[in-house]
């Protein structure tokens, strides 16, 4: 008996060794993969070296340009580029609104309102310029139809060195004929400085788009980081005729975007369009694509940069002053806990997503909307269903707060927010009466006199920041119980939903089967001993 | 004309102070962010420093003595003349115990 032992133990001890080798082995071959192709780092640069003008050449754009005078660099610019200025005029950057009529009142420069600043028109125009790409909107009487408003250099330096100020001037120590002089195509850092800092200061608004992107090492963004593809933003959100690609205001959930023919433009602001419909290997993975945006799996949480991104911003508790001056308190982390000008504040970092089935459309809430304001008032929401054919399941940031309104209009009020103390804004003297007075006033809206406030929602789709497919969710992460699509509903999720029915059936055919093999065994053991 | 040289010494010795901080508070910020800040800042090599980091009185005794790194070096070897003024119209007017406190970027 003892000799007969050591034979399958052996082999025993082999196989468990094979076992383990063979399943380490894709790990090892994950980790000495080379870090990331940088194909488009090279492309860009084989593309720097086919430009045939030098524009620190050109006798226009010399200067010395007045400090400041934005408009004396467009007025060059425009000397030989003289189709530009119309182009940037026809855009969503410049009238931020979109071109489509059916979204009659959208875009911040209408009626508009959000779950961070709440709105640009009751005054606030000054300030939020700082992200306009023109020079001079201090209010509604914006002249939207002067070419040389139009700010050429913030999408278009190259230096770094340019720099916005109220009412969208550049700031008046900026060197504007050196940077005249080193335009460029966009790079990530000119659409990062503003979007990276929607909301008021970094990574507030997105969640998945932060100034930590231009560092961002392959771990945080396979696509934007120069450790992976190296890609810029405008290799997704292309451009025709100065217009870039983007949302405004609806997003296809599932754009399958493949050009028709040789040299048809299209964004590529989808997956698919460079990764294809059926981008993995296996068919089971591939055909979640149907009903499962690739973002759900591949971005596994959202502000993994290393900076938080904000939750919630409550706008009734702001105000509040110590000693007769404003304050603000932070947590051991350093992050805003409340600040007066505010409210309280709630921030986080490597947050998981909330899940939504999205089919791309969304309906904002407009400051001549009436609400309902017994429940929180969700100002985007989400359409879609798993019924839907178009819709899939996103992941989402959700931001909550709360924020004045109108008790007897039932409707959202834009507060002048931005002015100095003694002016009557928000900012400067806390006082909501005549913040809302004034503001409603510039705004040209009714106000009845009275305000209080609602709880709000806004849901911010995750696109960007894609992890490695090293980090890609596993199965179990949503195919399981308390799963992370726990409240998606609508449909049968395997690993998830159970019917009493179904698992006594499955049940007692495993049962039975173990039962029959039992059997046969024994019948068949029995038989070689006769 | 003595009651004239008079009052033009009070006005001069009045404008004096004005002078010093003719700067430009927004010129100033752009300026600290981009000298003052590639060391003065969180993790880089010299101690982080804000508007906050004094109050008006101690920014302008800093600007008074007008001396860097603790002393060794004048000012002026990093900065223009004028953009000294700018810098200091930022860093008083947004000090600690200033009507409008500020961070600059955190």
């Amino acid at each position: 008996m003892s000799a007969l032992l050591p034979f399958p133990s052996r082999q025993l001890r082999q196989a468990l060794t094979g076992l383990i080798v063979c399943s380490l082995l894709p790990l090892m071959a994950q980790q000495t993969a080379p870090a990331g192709h940088g194909s488009y780092t090279k492309l860009r640069a084989e593309r720097g070296q086919s430009a045939t003008a030098d524009h620190s050449k050109f006798k226009v754009l010399q200067g010395p340009f007045k400090d400041g005078d934005g408009s004396a660099v467009t007025r060059a610019c425009l000397s030989c580029h003289t189709k530009a200025a119309a182009q940037v005029m026809a855009t969503k950057h410049w009238n931020w609104r979109p071109s489509d009529k059916k979204l009659e009142g959208y875009g911040k420069s209408t009626h508009l309102v959000n779950n961070f600043c709440i709105s640009t028109i009751g005054g606030n125009q000054e300030a939020c310029a700082r992200c306009h790409a023109g020079y001079g909107m201090k209010d509604s009487g914006f002249d939207y139809t002067k070419a040389e408003n139009v700010d050429c250099l913030v999408c278009h330096d190259t230096t770094g060195d340019y720099e916005k100020i109220k009412g969208g001037y550049p700031n008046p120590a900026v060197p504007l004929a050196d940077i005249a002089q080193k335009v460029g195509r966009p790079g990530n850092q000119n659409c990062g400085v503003c979007h990276f800092f929607g909301g008021g200061a970094d990574a507030t608004k997105h969640g998945d788009l932060d100034d930590t992107i231009l560092k961002a090492p392959r771990a945080v963004d396979v696509h934007l980081s120069k450790q992976g593809a190296g890609m810029a933003c405008t290799d997704c959100h292309l451009s025709q005729a100065h217009e870039i690609a983007g949302p405004g205001y609806i997003e296809a959930a599932d754009r399958r975007e493949q050009p028709r023919f040789p040299g048809e433009p299209m964004s590529r602001m989808s997956c698919a369009a460079c990764h294809t419909a059926s981008p993995h290997a296996s068919f089971v993975l591939n055909r979640h694509y149907r009903k499962v945006a690739c973002q759900t799996c591949h971005i596994p949480a959202f502000a993994r940069g290393g900076l938080a991104s904000n939750l919630s911003w409550t706008w009734s508790t702001a105000g509040k002053l110590k000693e007769g001056r404003p304050y603000e308190e932070r947590d051991a982390q350093g992050l805003e806990t409340y600040n007066t000008i505010h409210g309280d504040m709630v921030w986080a970092k490597d947050v998981k997503p909330e899940y939504v089935w999205y089919d791309g459309h969304m309906a904002f809430t407009r400051l001549t909307d009436t609400i309902s304001p017994a429940r929180p008032v969700v100002l985007n929401p989400l359409q879609g269903s798993y019924a839907d054919p178009e819709a899939k399941i996103w992941p989402f940031k959700r931001h909550d707060g709360d924020q004045p309104f109108d008790p007897v209009l039932n409707r959202f009020i834009a507060p002048w927010t931005a002015g100095p103390k003694g002016s009557g804004a928000y900012w400067g003297d806390y006082d909501w009466d005549r913040a809302i007075r004034l503001g409603m006033e510039k705004a040209g809206l009714p106000w009845s006199g009275k305000y209080d406030f609602v709880k709000t929602q806004m849901w911010w789709p995750i696109t960007h920041m894609v992890a490695p497919k090293t980090q890609a969710l596993a199965c179990t992460e949503c195919h399981s119980r308390q799963g992370r699509l726990d409240r998606v509903a609508g449909f049968y999720l395997p690993g998830r939903d159970r019917g009493a029915g179904v698992d006594f059936l499955g049940w007692s055919a495993v049962l039975l089967t173990f039962c029959a093999v039992a059997v046969h065994g024994a019948f068949r053991f029995l038989s070689s001993r006769s | 004309m003595r009651n004239t040289l008079g009052f033009l010494t009070i006005l001069a010795l009045a404008a004096a102070p004005l002078a010093a901080e003719g700067g430009s508070d927004i010129k100033g910020k752009y300026i600290f962010k981009k000298t003052c800040k590639t060391c003065h800042a969180a993790g880089a090599s010299a101690k982080e420093v804000t508007p906050l980091s004094k109050t008006q009185a101690q920014w302008k005794a800093y600007f008074a003595a007008a001396k860097h790194n603790g002393g060794k070096e004048p000012l002026g070897k990093l900065l223009k003349p004028e953009q000294v003024k700018d810098v200091q119209a930022f860093l008083v007017n947004h000090a600690s115990d200033s009507p409008q406190p500020e961070t600059c970027g955190g």
